[in-house]
């Protein structure tokens, strides 16, 4: 498996697989599946393996795109799948019962990942819940001294994807240039 | 699964048949994610007509008497050059499709600019569909329900009511060209020369910026509707709600914004509980950050608040929220830095190797919503800010940027 690759996670609804999709140049692979347990509360069908995507660059190389499943119980892939990683995107579903318990979780499960390479955070759902808002997403990020991309995001919207991902390469090196 | 993408052109496809017509509809869903749509010509924004058809010269004549200024590209077996017309070569590269429809909406975005009557993209829209689902895109035809909703409720941010109407809008995305009319084109200055250092200095007061932050406060401290603006055209500020009504004009609005406001052009009204917010009934919906940004932008042109120190550290609170914010070159580069540690201005367009009033313009935008200030902390100057490091995939990285701005 190539290095090169950046790993999309949150909880179940976030948007993940739609995510991808914005910005893959393949059809993304998915493995949806019928929810049968809470997870179908909130949505019919859900990712129990993992979602990938491709983004092809000049001279052949490739970026890939995976997202993590939903469940945490299949938190023990996360390692594995992060391995050499260039950056994680975290999306979160505001419309959740409590979005900065996800936002916490994810921070913490996936800190060794973070700490070596880095995070940005979509606010996803934020037209069916205006609260909490961005702002509320950065203070509770202050006690631990986070100063991350939190962007409001559409998952179906190439551009806002574009957005977070660009935003997660320039906190790697801010004098990348396109 | 229907996908909105910032791309997002209504395509007609002239002189063509099926196999062609399918060909292109799957290149538009392979390479463009379904963000450009075959539409019957007479509602598509622009056209791509196939000259090598039976009677396709007439064809092409014809169309352009039709719709005349509407975009064109030309599909040809042969080299050909037209004036004012993007015209390919057969067969196809893909990416050369991609880059003629990318210049196309731009080239469609910078006349938008200019018309006289024009709506703004940015200006927002509501949408009644999920974000962050795989549900299809509804938002081109909720919105104007959803407007019709927030006419005779435009404030449903009760607290007890979570679900409210959005003033989401697709990012936008300003290129070097169309972005000079929010950050001019003032060539760097040097900070040894007093005149061209008060040049790059303009006074927020004398701005409609300044208005509309006085306005935003009234609301908010006496909570209750505000009006500003004049005959012309108005935007509405609901008491303590974040989310602004918008009845004027974006010609008129950048009008507004760009030169001080004279005496008596711009009024704030506080408005009773019986006064409707807005005079018309043609209104759109932005968040106060948007509008504060945009108004912020036009006022500055490139220069900072007066006041501002050049050479000295400033600091950035936080990330903008930058998908529903006029993204212009450079912006997440300079937050990026920024956030690190802080900078002077000077040293950030020179750290970036950047335009100075890219930087400029980022710090009256960022500090018109409240996110920059000058950093006052002695640690903040004791030492020169850490050289910036390549990071060890520089190339990989930089080649993954390009590849996401030209999609």
């Amino acid at each position: 498996m190539s290095n090169h690759k950046i790993i999309f996670t949150g909880p179940v609804g976030a948007g993940k697989t739609t995510a991808i999709a914005s910005i893959s140049d393949i059809a993304p692979l998915r493995t949806d599946e019928a929810a049968s347990d809470m997870t179908k509360n909130h949505k019919p069908e859900t990712t129990v393996a993992l979602d990938y995507g491709l983004i092809n660059l000049t001279g052949g190389e490739r970026i890939h795109l995976y997202g993590t499943p939903g469940q945490e119980r299949f938190d023990f892939m996360w390692d594995i799948l992060t391995e050499g990683g260039i950056g994680l995107v975290l999306l979160l579903n505001n419309s959740r019962p409590d979005p900065f318990q996800d936002m916490h979780f994810f921070l913490k499960a996936f800190k060794s990942f973070i700490d070596q390479a880095t995070v940005a955070i979509g606010i996803t759902r934020t037209d069916e819940t205006d609260s909490p808002t961005v702002a509320d997403y950065h203070l509770q990020l202050q006690s631990e001294a986070y100063k991350l991309p939190i962007f409001e995001v559409d998952a179906r919207r190439r551009e806002d994807v574009s957005l977070l991902v660009e935003a997660l390469l320039y906190s790697l090196d801010p004098g990348l240039v396109a | 699964m229907s996908q909105h993408k910032g791309l997002s052109l209504r395509v007609a496809a002239v002189g063509m048949d099926e196999r062609m017509r399918c060909a292109l509809q799957l290149f538009f869903q392979g390479h463009c994610n379904n963000s450009c749509a075959l539409v019957h010509e007479g509602s598509a924004e622009i056209s791509i007509i196939d000259l090598d058809g039976y009677k396709s010269q007439q064809l092409l004549e014809e169309h352009r008497i039709r719709y005349p200024g509407r975009p064109l590209i030309i599909l040809s077996l042969k080299n050909m050059q037209l004036d004012g017309i993007v015209c390919l070569r057969k067969p196809l590269n893909p990416q050369q499709l991609l880059a003629a429809l990318r210049q196309m909406k731009e080239q469609m975005a910078v006349t938008k600019e200019s018309e006289p009557e024009q709506t703004d993209d940015q200006v927002t829209r509501t949408e009644t569909s999920e974000s962050g689902s795989a549900a299809p895109d509804k938002s081109v035809h909720a919105a104007s329900s959803s407007v019709e909703q927030t006419r005779d409720n435009p404030c449903l941010a009760g607290k007890e009511q979570r679900t409210t109407q959005s003033t989401h809008v697709a990012a936008t995305r300003l290129h070097e060209r169309s972005s000079n009319a929010y950050i001019g084109s003032a060539p760097d200055i040097d900070p040894e020369n007093p005149k061209q250092v008060a040049d790059a200095q303009y006074d927020p007061e004398d701005f409609f910026q300044s208005y509309l932050k006085r306005a935003l406060s009234i609301a908010e401290t006496e909570n209750r509707d505000v009006r500003i603006g004049n005959k012309m055209g108005s935007i509405g500020i609901q008491g303590q709600c974040k989310t602004i009504s918008v009845g004027m004009s974006e010609n008129l609005m950048r009008a507004l914004s760009v030169v001080p406001v004279m005496n008596g052009a711009v009024a704030i009204t506080r408005l009773n509980g019986n006064e409707p917010l807005l005079a018309t009934e043609e209104k759109s919906l932005i968040s106060s950050d948007a509008l504060l940004w945009k108004t912020a932008l036009w006022a500055s042109r490139g220069r900072v608040p007066c006041g501002t120190s050049l050479t000295e550290p400033v600091y950035l609170r936080q990330w903008p929220n930058m998908p529903r914010l006029y993204v212009f070159p450079h912006v997440l580069r300079i937050a990026a830095l920024l956030i690190r540690e802080p900078h002077s201005l000077l040293d950030i367009a020179k750290v970036l190797n950047i335009p100075q009033r890219n930087v400029f313009a980022f710090y009256s935008a960022t500090h018109a919503i409240g996110l920059t200030g000058s950093a006052q902390r002695a640690v903040d100057k004791l030492f020169e800010p850490a050289t910036v490091k390549k990071h060890r995939r520089h190339g990989l990285l930089s080649r993954l940027l390009s590849r996401l701005h030209l999609q």
